[in-house]
């Protein structure tokens, strides 16, 4: 309850901040007003108020609620008078105590937020090079408020008692050093960009005055000098060449979104599969992708093993989802080449898929049919659908072949992880092969189209 | 003026060697009422002001059933009848993973939920909440803040009179302080066994805490050799202590064993504290500890090895470790290798404290490792659960990490096929999607 450390430590602190009644240091992207948080919701503030004895220290307890409540409203009011939105119910503690869910994404960002806190107090003037984040931890708190930005409060008080000041008196008339105490409120406050977890701004400023006496409105004159030169929230301030500098190299920080629309992740899964099963086709890729976790020799089911070998078909086109429309995809991949007709006679019929995957490249004839691939809810399971006019036998996981008709289609079941669809004619003529990644609850659409 | 000269010194060596000698003669308790005096009632004020602030910051567990075990064993080991009305003993515990647990003068016992996870079962409990009690029953509190303020008050004074040798006098003063709560400390050990065998409970669990207590998972704790500096008794010298005192005991809780008079309380205590565990795994995580989390979780995957929760726990926390050896190596230990990550700490962001390490030769192995533990655990949390969105979003955020682009885009789209609508990490799934899909995209547009 008492510490005499602390309270020294304190005081040492606010002595060395005194000269310095306030401060302000902003990210480029913030003070370019480019990504500049609009919708701040306040993170329920830390206030600490300490009597300091000339032989122990007392800590303010009721007085601290008071600083705390003062200084959310005032600083709500001080942004809300800037043009900005301020939210101070979202992350109240009331609010958190009724979900669990929300106070264990709060108390991860909180956690993160003090560590940092505790590097940017080292060296603020970096925040100018984005040097301080929290990474992905503000966007699903972002997600759950709907706030684009949080703002962190911490606010220390040091009362000395007369005691402690008619000391302060006598040592200086003694030995000409130190000084006599007053009474001093600091306060800190750093809001981060909900969206890419930068800090944005860090703010601290001393105040004086009887803070024991009215801790109130002390806690909020102290929000008034740290946000003193906060911008409104439509200005621009302009860069100085260096921070120009420092904004271009942050300027490709990964920022998400507080929402998507259902559309949206449809069209991002669907985007998704089209450029893996590109990537696919890409026989250089999928030897980098097999080093890479020969390197690690995972256990469980392999799921990468398997794209060793080589996928000959054209690259599958990822169709519309059933249940939601799909608005246009990105640009797609630049397209495979055509494969070249055959001149080599085909291979004689085989019934052995293992046989068939593993023929040299050059034994094989171009891919006759190219392979539509869609990832559905489900499974795991692959449903391969025959839309040729022509009747294909199509082996899963290197299994028997099974023969489907024209426009029929078969389900096949299988477990999660990469599994090979072999896809050949008749004749024993390979027409297209792939490897597909089924997640545990994942139902690969395949269906088999003619080349052309 | 200053003040030099023979007479000063010696004066300040003898009030520095009195001051140091003073926790020799060993502090005690009071066990009997003891009147407040006005700087008492302060801090009997004070604490009834930290419980509201407490409940109002959100600081403590308001249910649950870890709470109700506290309370249930909090009771058992209380005094029925306090000495003063200002003792009023209640029983709360304060969400935090830092494995603590304190007493305020005025009757309220705290354990933290990080000590909590790391207890076995009851009787451990009841040691550590007798322990807490006797530092109320003795009015340890008022009689430590007394003593301080009188040896502040005469450091003070010297100070004035000794100028520039007061830093000898400081030195005496703290040693003097911490001399003194360590008594404290020790008599609480001691007296809190009786406690515990009249509670029912069997005090030989009690040494076990003090090995959990010492724990150092991250190699990160910098203990004296001696307890000389420390507030507390060293944890080797606490284990030996109660150990020693339960040994001359042994006759009487053998007889107590068998008549049934003690108990462990193993029962329904690992799943009382199982959200805690998991939750103070999380936290240690969030402040990128996570050999500490490593540990957690490598204890509850013993408990409940069907658990997926406890698989990704697991997977998450081999996955954080990165370039990190599980367990520190000796390298690692030092006071110096110690002081050295403090500072890195205070200096670096976790972000730049991960690309130094990865940048490491030494890092390699670990790293494969690691990232090989990390990618069965959540093979086998799948195994357990077919759908489970936390090991989809481990292994996605593995795969990243590895460079496996598709697989990371695969099990991305996983999560999303499963997480239900409206999750928090829906938008943070879907930017990972369209990032992997650009680089996709953008690694086809090169080729030629």
């Amino acid at each position: 309850v008492i510490s005499v450390r602390r309270a020294v430590l304190a005081m040492l602190l606010l002595a060395s901040a005194a000269s310095v009644a306030a401060r302000s240091w902003e990210s480029p992207a913030f003070a370019a007003n480019e990504r500049r948080p609009k919708r701040i919701a306040i993170l329920a503030p830390r206030a600490e108020m300490v009597l300091a004895r000339v032989n122990d220290a007392v800590p303010f307890v009721k007085e601290t609620a008071l600083i705390e409540d003062a200084v959310r409203a005032e600083a709500a009011s001080v942004l809300r008078g800037l043009g900005y939105e301020p939210d101070v119910e979202s992350l109240a503690t009331a609010r958190l105590s009724a979900d669990p869910e929300l106070k264990d994404l709060v108390t991860k960002l909180e956690i993160e937020l003090g560590q940092l806190a505790d590097v940017a107090s080292q060296d603020p003037r970096d925040i100018r090079a984005g040097r301080f984040t929290v990474g992905e931890t503000a966007a699903p708190v972002a997600a759950r408020t709907g706030a684009d930005g949080f703002l962190w409060l911490e606010s220390q008080s040091i009362v000395p008692s007369k005691g402690q000041r008619a000391l302060g008196t006598v040592m200086l008339a003694l030995f000409g050093s130190g000084g006599v105490p007053t009474n001093q409120t600091s306060i800190v406050a750093l809001l981060v960009d909900g969206h890419t977890g930068e800090l944005a701004r860090v703010s601290s400023a001393v105040v004086a005055g009887a803070v024991l006496k009215e801790p109130g409105p002390i806690g909020a004159k102290a929000v008034r000098s740290a946000f003193q030169d906060w911008p409104s929230s439509t200005t621009v301030r302009k860069l100085t060449r260096r921070q120009q500098r420092a904004h271009a190299a942050s300027s490709e920080v990964a920022s998400t979104p507080a929402a998507v629309a259902e559309d949206e992740e449809a069209s991002a899964r669907a985007a998704f599969e089209k450029a893996a099963a590109a990537a696919a086709a890409a026989p250089a890729d999928d030897a980098e992708r097999v080093e890479g976790r020969d390197d690690f020799a995972p256990a469980g089911p392999g799921l990468a093993a398997d794209a060793a070998s080589p996928v000959e078909t054209a690259a599958p086109v990822a169709t519309p989802p059933r249940e939601a429309p799909v608005p246009e995809p990105p640009p797609p991949p630049v397209p495979a080449p055509a494969p070249a007709p055959s001149l080599a006679p085909p291979p004689p019929r085989s019934d052995d898929a293992k046989a068939s995957w593993d023929l040299p490249e050059s034994s094989r004839p171009a891919p006759s049919a190219k392979l539509a691939m869609q990832m559905l809810p489900g499974g795991p399971a692959l449903v391969v659908r025959n839309s040729t006019r022509e009747p294909l036998r199509v082996s899963v996981e290197l299994g028997a072949f099974a023969t489907i008709a024209p426009d029929a289609e078969q389900r096949f079941e299988a477990s999660s992880g990469s599994r090979r669809v072999l896809v050949v004619r008749e004749d024993g003529a390979e027409a297209a092969r792939v490897s597909v990644l089924l997640g545990p609850a994942s139902l690969a659409s395949v269906e088999i189209l003619p080349a052309r | 003026m200053m003040t030099q000269g023979l007479p000063h010194r010696l004066l300040a060596a003898a009030v520095a060697a009195l001051l140091v000698a003073a926790p020799l003669s060993a502090a005690e308790g009071c066990y009997q009422p003891v009147p407040l005096r006005p700087k008492d009632a302060e801090l009997i004020r004070v604490s009834g002001e930290l419980e509201d602030q407490f409940v109002r910051r959100g600081d403590v567990l308001t249910s649950g059933p870890a709470l109700d075990l506290v309370r249930r064993v909090g009771a058992r080991v209380a005094p029925a009848h306090p000495v003063d009305d200002y003792q009023r003993f209640r029983f709360g515990v304060i969400d935090s993973p830092v494995p603590n647990a304190f007493a305020l003068p005025d009757g309220q016992v705290y354990v933290h939920s990080g000590l909590l996870a790391i207890l076995e079962n009851e009787a451990q409990l009841a040691g550590v909440l007798a322990h807490e009690c006797m530092h109320v029953e003795g009015h340890h509190g008022i009689l430590g803040a007394r003593d301080a303020r009188r040896k502040v008050g005469g450091m003070v004074a010297l100070s004035i009179a000794l100028g520039q040798w007061a830093s000898l006098v400081n030195i005496a003063l703290v040693h003097a302080i911490i001399g003194y709560t360590r008594d404290l400390e020790q008599e609480a050990d001691l007296r809190a066994i009786d406690r515990v065998v009249e509670a029912g409970y069997d005090p030989r669990e009690m040494p076990g805490v003090f090995a959990l207590l010492d724990l150092d998972p991250e190699g990160e704790s910098v203990r004296p050799k001696t307890a000389t500096w420390s507030d507390h008794p060293l944890s080797e010298q606490r284990s030996q202590y109660t150990t020693q005192v339960l040994d001359g005991m042994a006759a009487r809780l053998e007889s107590l064993e068998k008549e049934g008079k003690l108990e462990t309380g193993d029962a329904g205590f690992a799943d009382a504290v199982l959200p805690l565990a998991r939750r103070a795994a999380r936290q240690y995580l969030a402040a990128d500890r996570p050999r500490t989390a490593l540990v957690l979780a490598q204890r509850l995957v013993e408990k409940h090895p069907d658990d997926p929760a406890d698989q990704v726990l697991l997977g998450d926390a081999f996955r954080q470790l990165d370039a990190r050896p599980a367990v520190p190596p000796d390298t690692e230990m030092t006071k110096r290798a110690k002081r050295a990550k403090q500072k890195e700490r205070a200096t670096k962001t976790a972000s730049e404290r991960a690309m130094q390490r990865l940048g490491a030769e030494t890092g390699k192995a670990p790293l494969e490792q690691n990232r090989a533990h990390a990618r069965a655990a959540y093979e086998e949390a799948l195994r357990l659960q077919s759908v489970h969105p936390g090991a989809l979003e481990g292994l996605a955020r593995l795969s990243e990490a590895e460079g496996l682009l598709v697989e990371a885009g695969h099990y991305w789209s996983s999560w999303l096929e499963s997480a239900p609508p409206g999750d928090p990490l829906t938008p943070t799934a879907v930017q990972h999607l369209k990032d992997i899909t650009r680089e996709l995209n953008a690694k086809q547009q090169v080729k030629p």
